[in-house]
């Protein structure tokens, strides 16, 4: 069984590799921080089981012109191995190796870049895939309720946002509209946020200035998949009904029976809901 | 419906009641549009009617209702200054230009993480780490994965012994950090920093290559305007009243830092090894350590056993440490040491000298009183700037050792060692940069001055001696080098020139030995090397690669005063090096390094007679010099994944020596044995494997680390014949840290040694003997209330001291400690089960020693700690 899996890490890694993609990695520093916020993120990984929740560390870092925010497993592996990504090396491929074995979420969201635009990636099966979309403010509707987060003021705002009502703490001190995941347009950083379910929530741990140049940047790597959202959302959603059915056709695979464990389905609670 | 149509029909009115205000935001300094500005609606001072979020072209459009009469905007984004513009009623297109402003941000944290990693420097959160238990930093780096600690308190990092202790970016203490490890609070640390390949010198960063790690620690609060610290008193009993008395004060400020201590106590506490230097020397410039002859008797480091329970001593240490930053890149550092020690010591000894037909034994019972004094003063300046480099180190140390030895074999016998050592050194180095090329200057002047003397006195008379050693010397070595650095290669020439000019004197008395009793000799010693070198770095890129090939010309004039004889040497010596790193990913390392090292013997090997260092041991020395060529290869590999919490190494040493003399040892009637040296080509191989691993957990803040060593080493002996011995050792050392719960934390730590001793000849061993050795020891902190912490430890210790015989020791200690905000009171309770003696067996080439000390048995401290 082990067996099977590294097999079909093997394969998923080989075939990343193999497509030529990664070779012309590099990378364009887009700004640097001037804050950077860390939140705990969980996600009840299957809406059907109430024990399926999944913690992550997210990092925002927000800068003059752009703002990214991204898991902080990855974003520190991604750093330690920055030294070697710029450099146009053979090596790269092991880092990319490296960096698709570290654990977390593998999604990346810039807001503002480019302008005006949300520009999301995320790594399905051993593509990466990127889709923009306008940055248009959710409706929040403010409410009078105060609390404190980390010692900040915060006040209470609520919003509907691609099929989640959310509850959001915001806190003017800090007159910045941004916040985790692609949440914004609140006049004060959000500090917390969750949705009515409680499926999804984001909890502000620290806030730090950086002392150090903490540059915001992209790979130009990827030669990532530019698709539409909602292309994105039902691929995604493919995937996750069947991983053995989605990667079956590569011609890598057919070689290699896959584990049967593969093509089950497996639980799928997306933060935005397909409007159908 | 209804109120649809209703509202259709207010439409126009709504429409018209409403006031439009729209505009730009830019920046006042580039008039570059500000996106996403809070672009507030207020109709009083605290009512917000509504707000909007400014575009990429940094526009935006709010709309209220005309009946409303003193509106304004208010524009905020951090960074820039917060404007009010107050609001007319006509329609209007505004302009806003913002200020941009320093801002203040209330940087705060829940939950840091335990390790993280920047490229070299790998950062340990302390409070991740810290348990309620630890009380000093050195408690907290021993549970650090990747971090390793020693019996004296030496710290390595991933197997390499650090190079530098910084406190706050700041060298106070040179090698004797264990005056800060252990005493510094662990609640004044913010976070440990490793520096990994740190390169002291500046201007050398990412040229010239350095293998050691430093440590950095980061105080929470580095603005002191009062000194921190702790005052101990406390009393306890064992047969005697036991004391103990401690005061420690720390001050660190951006410009100064200072460090006094002062420790005295009785109850086995060892506060001598806090003044022990700890970083290895380099080989640039090493000091000269002139070895003496005669040592007096210490007390010895017994396998396995823990030194508090063996030591009976009066000690008492003082410290002083300051530092005074001269500006960003000059330092001046002052430290003062003193150590005062009383030491007892009681043990019986068995000695197996391993003969062709039947081993000879040897049993004594001795008893030492120690005396050791020491002064240590260290002045160094530093100026470390990104062009030039300049460091001067004026270094003194006194000390005076004189021990006192009653042995019983069949008779009654007394040693009297006394010996004094008086060493004075300065070393000074200057660098400098132009471009790409560096020229640097360093020199090291050094006296030392060691006399050393030996009474033996027995019941009978017939083994009374009195040997009188003098050793002294002169040295200097003055060295320059000019390197040219062409991105990423550098080529390095430097020339040495070292002089030494030793004395040495030595006189013995001994009824049975008539001649070859009186020496004396004088070296002169002049050394010159030229070491071209060439080394390849690219911060970004795997490969680290360093070649030299250092030339040596020696010359030496020996003058023996006693004979009236005087000879000249010349040597020439090659003494490659070379080392590879290379980085496969940023997670996994190699190194590989050969060393080719040729040497000559020194003054010592001059000696043409006869010297006693025990009552039944004579040295023949007979003045033939001693040449040995080395080959030392080494590979290592290393694994850090400070995310993940996961440290590992392994090491393989591979060291062969051919020696031009073979150790010999001869046995005379009266249980005397006599050591020297025989003229026979002769060779020593050493294997050593050493592995670590850690992982931290730190969901359920649980560490665990396992260090495996396994080493073989082989040699040749003269004793009546000549025979190859083989020596063979495993450890396995596992130790596990745990916080199981806020009330209960455990550690343990295990030792399993296996140990083969073969002796035969090159073909076969035919006599193999194999020991073990099982160390454990578990010690369990309650913490019934967040005051109150309760210690128990239990230590295992089981010895195999021959194929039939073995001992088995189980040691407790009990302690309370209640804490009163700044005021701790603690009480302990030392080996409960009153054990008092405690076996071991020691390999020392074909011989065997077995030991039996006397412990400390059952007792009790109560202490008073008031923290400040």
């Amino acid at each position: 069984m082990t067996y099977r899996i590294f097999l079909f890490l093997f394969i998923n890694l080989f075939s990343f590799f193999s497509n030529g993609i990664a070779q012309n990695l590099g990378l364009t520093v887009l700004d640097s921080s001037f804050v950077r916020c860390k939140y705990t993120h969980t996600i009840l990984a299957d809406s059907s089981d109430i024990n399926s929740t999944k913690e992550y560390t997210m990092l925002l870092q927000i800068g003059k012109n752009v703002s990214r925010f991204l898991d902080y497993q990855r974003f520190m592996a991604d750093s330690t191995n920055l030294v070697i990504i710029k450099e146009n090396i053979p090596d790269q491929i092991k880092m990319q190796k490296s960096l698709s074995l570290i654990p977390g979420e593998k999604f990346n969201i810039l807001k503002r870049y480019p302008q005006g635009k949300i520009t999301y990636t995320d790594m399905i099966a051993f593509e990466y895939y990127k889709y923009e979309e306008e940055m248009s403010s959710p409706e929040w509707i403010l409410k009078d309720e105060t609390k404190t987060i980390l010692g900040y003021y915060c006040k209470k705002a609520e919003a509907n946002i691609a099929g989640r009502k959310y509850e959001a703490w915001y806190t003017p001190d800090i007159p910045i509209s941004d916040g985790p995941w692609k949440f914004w347009g609140l006049p004060g950083l959000i500090l917390e946020i969750k949705d009515t379910k409680e499926h999804v929530f984001f909890t502000c741990i620290s806030i730090e200035r950086p002392t150090w140049k903490d540059n915001i940047y992209v790979y130009n790597k990827q030669g990532a998949i530019r698709i539409t959202k909602n292309e994105f959302l039902k691929i995604k959603q493919r995937y996750m009904d069947s991983p053995g059915r989605f990667v079956e056709n590569n011609p890598l695979a057919q070689n290699n029976a896959l584990p049967s464990r593969a093509f089950e389905k497996r639980p799928y609670n997306p933060i935005e809901i397909i409007e159908e | 419906m209804k109120f649809s149509i209703v509202l259709f029909l207010l439409f126009p009115f709504i429409c018209l009641s409403q006031i439009t205000k729209e505009g730009y935001v830019r920046d006042k300094s580039d008039l570059q549009p500000i996106e996403s500005a809070v672009v507030y609606l207020f109709e009083k001072e605290n009512k917000i009617l509504t707000y909007q979020i400014t575009n990429n072209e940094g526009y935006f459009k709010i709309q209220y209702p005309s009946s409303i009469d003193s509106a304004f905007l208010q524009i905020r984004l951090l960074g820039y200054e917060t404007q009010n513009i107050p609001l007319k009623k006509e329609k209007e297109m505004l302009e806003i230009y913002l200020q941009m402003a320093e801002f203040e941000l209330k940087e705060v944290s829940v939950k840091a993480f335990p390790i993280w990693g920047k490229e070299d420097t790998i950062v340990y959160n302390v409070d991740a780490f810290k348990g309620l238990q630890d009380r000093t930093i050195g408690d907290v780096l021993k549970k650090l994965p990747g971090i390793e600690i020693t019996q004296q308190g030496q710290i390595s990092y991933n197997g390499t012994p650090i190079n530098t202790f910084y406190i706050e970016g700041m060298n106070l203490l040179g090698g004797r950090y264990n005056i800060a490890t252990n005493n510094i609070s662990a609640d004044q640390i913010a976070t440990v920093e490793v520096l990994e390949f740190h390169q002291p010198i500046k201007m050398l960063k990412n040229i010239v290559i350095s293998e050691s790690p430093a440590i950095n620690l980061k105080l929470k609060n580095n603005k002191m305007s009062l000194p921190s610290g702790t005052v101990k008193a406390g009393t306890g009993y064992e047969k005697d009243p036991l004391w103990t008395i401690d005061g420690f004060a720390l001050q660190v400020q951006p410009k100064r830092q200072t460090i006094l201590s002062a420790k005295g106590n009785n109850n086995g506490n060892d506060i001598a090894k806090e003044l022990n230097d700890l970083i290895p020397q380099n080989d640039d410039m090493p000091y000269y350590r002139t070895t003496s002859l005669l040592h007096s008797k210490q007390v010895t480091d017994i396998p396995a056993a823990q030194k508090k329970r063996f030591l009976f001593n009066k000690s008492a240490i003082t410290s002083i440490n300051n530092l005074w930053k001269i500006n960003e890149e000059s330092q001046l550092r002052l430290n003062v040491d003193y150590l005062s020690e009383n030491l007892q010591d009681h043990f019986d000894e068995t000695i197996h000298f391993f003969l062709k037909d039947s081993g000879f034994i040897l049993k004594e019972i001795y008893q030492h009183r120690i005396q050791n004094q020491q002064v240590h003063t260290t002045i160094n300046y530093e100026s470390n700037a990104s062009t030039h480099y300049f460091n001067n180190t004026f270094k003194t140390q006194l000390k005076w050792d004189h021990s006192l030895s009653d042995i019983q074999n069949n008779t009654n016998i007394t040693e009297n060692y006394q010996i004094r050592n008086i060493d004075i050194a300065n070393k000074l180095k200057f660098a400098r940069k132009w471009n790409n090329r560096f020229w640097d200057i360093s020199s090291l002047v050094q006296y030392t001055s060691l006399p050393q003397t030996l009474e033996i006195k027995s019941d009978m008379n017939d083994l009374d001696a009195q040997q009188r050693i003098y050793q002294k010397g002169l040295y200097s070595n003055t060295s320059s080098y000019i390197t040219i650095n062409h991105y990423p290669s550098t080529w390095r020439i430097q020339m040495n020139i070292e002089t030494a000019s030793d004395g040495l004197e030595t006189t013995l008395n001994k009824l049975s030995l008539y001649d070859s009793t009186y020496s004396k000799l004088k070296t002169d010693e002049i050394r010159t090397k030229i070491t071209p070198s060439y080394s390849y770095h690219h911060p970004k890129q795997h490969l680290k690669l360093n070649i030299s090939l250092p030339a040596t010309y020696h010359f030496s004039h020996i003058q023996d005063k006693h004979h009236q004889q005087k000879n000249n040497y010349f040597y020439l010596y090659i003494n490659p090096t070379i080392r590879i790193n290379y980085r496969f990913s940023p997670l996994w390392e190699t190194a590989l390094s050969y060393r080719w090292n040729h040497t000559r013997g020194n003054i010592q090997d001059y000696l043409n007679a006869y010297l006693l260092t025990s009552y039944h041991n004579l040295i023949r020395k007979d003045g033939i010099q001693r040449d040995s060529r080395n080959h030392a290869i080494s590979v290592r590999v290393n694994f850090r994944n400070p995310i993940r919490g996961i440290f590992f190494y392994t090491n393989l040493i591979y060291m062969n020596r051919k020696n031009n003399l073979l150790s010999s040892q001869e046995f005379s009637t009266n249980a005397i044995t006599t050591s020297g040296n025989i003229q026979q080509n002769n060779q020593q191989n050493t294997w050593l494997i050493s592995s670590y691993f850690a992982k931290y957990l730190h969901s359920i803040r649980t560490n665990i680390t396992m260090n495996i060593q396994y080493n073989i080493a082989t040699a040749e002996k003269q004793q009546q014949k000549k025979y190859t011995h083989k020596s063979e050792n495993y450890t396995f050392n596992p130790s596990l840290n745990t916080e199981i719960s806020k009330h209960l934390s455990l550690n343990y730590t295990g030792k399993f040694i296996r140990n083969t001793l073969n002796i035969g000849n090159q073909e076969s061993y035919n006599s193999k003997t194999i020991t073990h050795q099982l160390i454990q020891e578990i010690a369990a902190y309650l913490f019934p209330s967040s005051k109150t912490e309760i210690k128990v430890k239990g230590e295992y210790i089981y010895n195999e001291i021959s194929s039939s015989a073995s001992s088995g020791l189980f040691f407790i200690d009990v302690g309370i400690n209640y804490k009163l905000k700044q005021i701790e009171f603690n009480l302990t309770l030392n080996n409960i089960l009153n054990q008092r003696k405690y076996s071991c067996i020691v390999y020392n080439g074909l011989d065997t020693y077995h030991y039996s000390y006397r412990l400390r048995g059952k007792n009790i401290l109560a202490t008073i700690i008031f923290s400040y």
